[in-house]
């Protein structure tokens, strides 16, 4: 059921995660704890509608739900498949190529809710899209469960951007799935970025190059804060032939714990992949990188590179003698380094990187 | 405009400056000599206030103000600015992030093409020092610091930032101390002064072009325990 509600009130609320449902952009979407409170495709081309109403009205769609993620995989997917409230089943149709945003939100706005939310996406065959998808808590809620489980399907030759943003309360517990396939050609690229404090993440999407010459591409940029736990990473199997792969994290700890995993498998030739995961520690914090690299092919040329260390002093000291306070240039570079320039992301969210807070004890 | 009195200094539990007296008027461009070692960029770098450096004895003063416990920030904002000779790279931080570009400076110096980049990453050494200039001259200075403009350069960049260099002096109420190892740069100034440096110690002065000629004929080893005071550069 999709309820309708005075969309003046959420102006900039969702503005944290990079969304804006003022605007039209090619297609909005709002899950509000469980209900469906927007659901609304702007161009031809591209279907947005819940995936309960999807299942219904096509067999493909059908097909598709619980296909690469098996129901009875842990205890997040049960949860989903008996819990199942709703969400999001994004479709661009073969060919058609789209600027902007398919903006789609998980909220959370009530103390203790448990979100089950289930969510397709395919990008027809040379088809582009670029989909936002912001998951959130809003207000006051606490005490909340974020049960996630997304199974997303890039065709031949099609060119798939997926930029996932949280910003969850202090004490909610995110558990998203999601598992990637990718066809002959195509192109998947993720960013994950994660700047606010969180009780608890895991996530941990898989990405399936099945096709000859398909290409992943998965970043993540974490900040952690005190009382932040990370349990994050991707992982990619690279199957087709010369299909290839890039896995990189950007992680800031300023008081956090961020385990960062990644595994690459090279399972047949020609394959190449790289992985790099770059730590910061601002003051205390805890980050373990854990990359892994896999490979029964002669023919294969998998790396992998992991650094954890301080801001350089050098580097802080000399933006100082270009009249930044010492403040100002943690700032600087910590936006630097978490590197998101090179990113296509909403404004509001590459001006909350610029404007990371620093506290005054991590840059004596 | 600066006054530098009695300065003692430690770096890594090893004391590199031991008394440094020296006095820089308002137009003077002074420069510092030395062999590899002796503590002139120690110098610039405590003037500037780089944590390393540690006064343990004598003091810095800066328009009539103690700046020895003034942060990084606060000496740069009084007008005391740095030209490092090996800056570090800044990833993801651009000279935009913090300075304004100016069109007709960018031409000068030739760096338009060096503002998309992480600062200092894959340049050489004479696009380092162009870039280095760059932000020299875009900030408020009163004092500028030299370290070293015309080492890894080639003359056609020496000769690029001397005459901005020159350019900058031409305001009569700046100063600036330039530190040279191999003189090149002196070709195309027209220094005030010249300072000698030997174990962390001001042991001379004089006319800066007899001074160096007398270094390269001579050698660093003839200052010591020669008491001329630079009159023997004189002859």
């Amino acid at each position: 059921m999709v309820v309708n509600v005075e969309e003046n009130a959420m102006k900039n609320k969702y503005s944290k995660v990079g969304l804006n449902f003022e605007n039209k952009d090619v297609g909005e979407f709002l899950i509000d704890n469980k209900d469906i409170r927007i659901c609304r495709s702007n161009v031809d081309g591209v279907e947005l509608t819940s995936l309960k109403d999807a299942c219904e009205k096509d067999t493909d769609v059908q097909k598709k739900k619980w296909f690469l993620i098996k129901k009875e995989s842990d205890e997040i997917t049960k949860k989903v498949s008996k819990g199942f409230d709703n969400g999001y089943f994004v479709r661009s149709k073969k060919g058609v190529k789209i600027d902007g945003f398919v903006q789609t939100c998980l909220s959370i706005g009530d103390n203790g809710v448990e979100q089950n939310v289930h969510n397709v996406v395919v990008a027809g065959d040379f088809s582009q899209m670029h989909v936002l998808t912001g998951c959130l808590t809003v207000g006051k809620a606490k005490q909340s469960q974020h049960n996630g489980v997304t199974e997303i399907y890039v065709g031949k030759g099609a060119k798939l951007t997926y930029t996932m943003v949280h910003s969850w309360s202090d004490d909610t517990i995110v558990r998203p799935k999601t598992v990637i396939r990718v066809e002959e050609g195509g192109q998947f690229i993720s960013n994950y970025i994660c700047i606010d404090k969180v009780a608890d993440i895991k996530m941990y999407p898989e990405c399936i190059l099945v096709g000859k010459k398909s290409y992943a591409n998965m970043n993540s940029y974490i900040l952690a804060r005190t009382g932040s736990k990370f349990d994050i990473g991707a992982g990619v199997q690279l199957k087709g032939k010369n299909s290839s792969c890039l896995i990189k994290a950007r992680i800031v700890s300023m008081g956090g714990e961020v385990v960062n995993r990644g595994i690459m498998e090279g399972e047949n030739g020609g394959v190449k992949g790289h992985l790099e995961c770059s730590g910061l520690i601002v003051g205390k914090g805890l980050i373990h990188a854990i990359p892994e690299i896999k490979a029964n092919n002669d023919n294969t040329d998998l790396t992998h590179e992991a650094s954890v260390g301080k801001v350089s002093k050098d580097v802080l000291e000399y933006l100082q003698s270009r009249g930044l306070t010492a403040s100002q240039a943690m700032e600087l570079v910590l936006r630097g380094f978490l590197d998101i320039n090179n990113v296509s992301v909403p404004k509001t969210i590459a001006k909350r990187i610029s404007r990371i807070p620093v506290e005054k004890e991590m840059t004596d | 405009m600066l006054s530098i009195s009695n300065l003692h200094v430690r770096a890594d539990k090893k004391l590199i400056l031991r008394g440094i007296d020296l006095e820089v008027k308002a137009g003077e461009l002074v420069v510092l000599f030395g062999p590899n070692g002796c503590g002139k960029t120690s110098l610039l770098k405590t003037i500037m206030g780089l944590s390393k450096y540690k006064i343990v004895k004598g003091d810095i003063k800066f328009m009539g103000e103690s700046i020895s416990n003034k942060s990084i920030d606060e000496r740069n904002k009084m007008g005391i600015s740095l030209m490092y000779q090996k800056p570090p790279v800044v990833e993801g931080v651009k000279v935009t992030d913090f300075l304004d570009r100016d069109e007709d400076l960018e031409k000068r110096l030739s760096v338009s093409k060096f503002f998309k980049r992480s600062m200092n990453d894959g340049l050489s050494g004479g696009e380092t020092k162009r870039m280095e200039m760059y932000q020299m001259i875009k900030m408020k200075t009163k004092l500028y610091l030299f370290d070293e403009p015309d080492s890894g350069v080639d003359v056609e960049n020496i000769v690029v930032l001397a005459k901005e260099i020159n350019k900058l002096m031409e305001d009569k109420s700046k100063s600036a101390i330039l530190v040279t190892h191999g003189g090149q740069i002196l070709k195309y100034l027209k220094p005030s002064r010249a300072v000698v440096m030997l174990l962390g110690k001001i042991i001379c002065h004089g006319d800066p072009q007899r001074v160096f000629r007398a270094i390269t004929k001579v050698g660093y080893s003839r200052c010591l325990g020669c008491k001329c005071r630079g009159k023997c550069h004189e002859k």
